[in-house]
């Protein structure tokens, strides 16, 4: 395999993320989603590839559904969310005939699909690819690695939530990773905890601690937890018109929520997190920092401080990185 | 097992042997003589293998994530409650083998005398390893699981499958195409984003035939363990299984609200119905598994008649 980056419809392309578990239903989808946003608020111009065959879920998230992929002089032009062409999308989900068809391919079938997803979608100048991925490590992980490899992506992003069940499940994905020279930015624990809206007693619905002890086992840091949406905030997404800029969902404002992430991964002040103050009790106090989440409602985030530099300079090999 | 391109057609398409990817393959002669199109040999193996195995129930969902492995440990505890009755567990999962982790089973394969477990989980030395494998060498693994397992005298084969519409299920219903399947039961949360792709699930199942025993839809409901009041975590905006059951006419067995000592239960390997008897939960579990057994149990009493008639 080539190490030099053929010209291609990734050519224009300046860093490619890709967001993985090894578990399903952690959240890989709702965290490429936000990525995505927080980055474009960020002024980015950003695509999300979503190589998630069976279930392809980003474009339902991003209320794209029953868009259509039309063809241009580069290949396949991918469906864009703006005017502005802002965030650009590319998943199954287009190419259905109807949203219920199943697609029952094996193996072989769904690499083919996902080698042309990256060569023949004619992406142009963006400065983020999210590709977000199914779970496991099997065909769709190696064949979007290997069609990927000679644009060297950034690094992979792994997304867990607290149970040991998952992190069981995500301890493979991190082997995966290593095995085929995918940098591991970061670990996110998803689905960390549970507000109740009567009394707002917040609960470890799946348990606790997962997403720091695999940040730990595998020596990378722990990008932070995000508890459950407060429910009733999360109103169905209506199908976005051509001209909605203004109905793409409401991001997080600067330093919050997923903002954090796409921070870390910005310019030369990037920090990983913002330092907060160790909470008195879990969930409560000032380390908590709200902001709109992806659609609409309070979201609560809470994010640990680290003592690595930034994302971005592991991944430029820059010094203070503490794996 | 050797690698196959890329590209491959696959063995028993009408391209096999003869495309442009099947240069150099090491099985494009073998293909292209139409061996490929012949049924595996194994089928007729796993019939055999599966006669002394009375019903035989996947557990299916087509999205990640909403509770396949749980509810499957849950089942086979609960009908292994009954000490007659014999259970196995079969667990083709091959990248994320949760089940011997849910089931406290460090490599032992038996959780009580009348309940074993199989799975990818327990050839692997490391929690860490990882499997890596394409389709073809996962699909070889699941024939071995039907084929090479000694299962004996079973009442209830349980297979925990990944999410998905791919090569396992494809192959697990094809392995088991002529030792008949009971059905399936297809596990679900209430929001949309579960239910889109559990419709194509639902859909796959039609496309081959495989009957549906029900829906289950998971974390439907939590009560807050302080006021004790119920909120929605996943919200059914669109109405949730119950009215995906209503348009696609498939039956609702049950709903298992959201309790935080199911999933603290799974990560010690230990019972939910021993350690919270009482739990909401507990009771959907039981009621939901009771079903099953009666649809298992209409459909066995079906076969008998058009047999003696």
């Amino acid at each position: 395999m080539e190490g030099a980056a053929e010209p291609g419809n990734l050519a224009g392309v300046r860093h490619i993320i890709l967001v993985l578990s090894g578990k399903g239903g952690v959240g890989k989808s709702t965290v490429s989603t936000e990525l995505a946003l927080a980055l474009r608020h960020a002024g980015k111009k950003v695509g999300i590839l979503d190589v998630d065959l069976c279930g392809p879920s980003i474009p339902r998230m991003l209320g794209a559904q029953g868009r259509a992929v039309h063809q241009c002089d580069r290949g396949w032009a991918p469906v864009f969310l703006d005017r502005e062409q802002s965030i650009s999308l590319m998943s199954v989900g287009f190419l259905l005939e109807k949203p219920d068809e199943a697609v029952v391919w094996r193996g072989p079938k769904k690499n083919a699909l996902i080698k042309q997803f990256v060569s023949d979608v004619a992406w142009g100048e963006l400065d983020y690819l999210v590709v977000d991925t199914p779970p496991g490590t099997s065909d769709e992980h190696m064949a979007a690695i290997e069609a990927l490899r000679p644009y060297q992506p950034l690094g992979a992003l792994v997304v867990t939530t607290p149970q040991a069940v998952s992190v069981g499940d995500v301890r493979r994905e991190l082997t995966f990773c290593r095995k085929t020279g995918l940098r591991v930015m970061g670990v996110v624990e998803n689905m960390s905890g549970f507000t109740c809206p009567h009394c707002a007693e917040c609960t470890s619905v799946f348990s606790r601690g997962g997403g720091e002890e695999l940040a730990q086992l595998a020596g990378v840091p722990f990008l932070g937890e995000c508890p459950e949406l407060v429910p009733g905030s999360r109103p169905p997404v209506p199908s976005l018109p051509w001209a909605g800029l203004t109905s793409v969902p409401p991001v997080p404002e600067g330093e919050e929520g997923m903002g954090a992430v796409s921070s870390s991964l910005l310019g030369p002040h990037a920090t990983l997190l913002r330092p907060v103050a160790p909470p008195p009790t879990p969930f409560s106090g000032p380390s908590w920092v709200a902001g709109p989440g992806l659609l609409g409602g309070p979201r609560v985030w809470r994010w640990k401080p680290s003592g690595s530099a930034s994302v971005l300079s592991m991944a430029t090999g820059g010094s203070g990185a503490s794996s | 097992m050797e690698e196959v391109p890329h590209d491959c057609p696959g063995a028993d398409s009408a391209q096999a042997g003869r495309g442009a990817s099947c240069q150099g393959c090491p099985n494009q002669r073998l293909c292209a003589s139409g061996a490929g199109a012949t049924p595996d040999p194994a089928i007729e193996e796993i019939k055999e293998k599966m006669k002394t195995v009375k019903h035989k129930i996947l557990v299916l969902s087509g999205k990640g994530g909403v509770g396949k492995s749980t509810f499957s440990a849950h089942l086979a505890r609960g009908l292994a409650e009954d000490e007659n009755t014999q259970i196995a567990l079969l667990d083709i999962d091959i990248c994320g083998p949760s089940i011997p982790k849910i089931m406290g089973l460090e490599g032992e394969q038996y959780v009580e005398d009348n309940l074993g477990v199989m799975s990818v989980g327990f050839l692997l030395s490391s929690p860490d390893d990882a499997v890596i494998w394409r389709g073809p060498k996962k699909n070889g693994m699941i024939k071995q699981f039907l084929r090479d397992v000694d299962w004996g005298e079973v009442d209830y084969l349980i297979v925990d499958t990944p999410p998905g519409t791919s090569d396992e299920h494809l192959s697990v219903v094809q392995y088991l195409a002529a030792a008949h399947i009971d059905g399936a039961v297809i596990i679900t949360t209430p929001q949309e984003v579960s239910l889109q792709d559990v419709r194509k699930e639902i859909n796959f199942c039609r496309k081959v035939k495989l009957p549906i025993i029900g829906v289950v839809e998971n974390m439907s409901g939590f009560i807050c363990p302080k006021c004790k009041k119920e909120s929605q975590i996943f919200p059914p905006t669109t109405g949730g299984a119950e009215l995906m059951c209503q348009d696609l006419e498939v039956p609702l067995l049950g709903r298992v609200p959201l309790d935080p000592l199911i999933g603290k239960n799974c990560d010690k390997g230990h019972s939910f119905f021993i350690d919270t008897p009482d739990s909401p939960a507990t009771l959907a579990y039981r009621s939901i598994i009771q079903r099953i057994q009666e649809f298992c149990n209409l459909h066995q009493s079906k076969e008998e008649n058009l047999i003696s008639s």
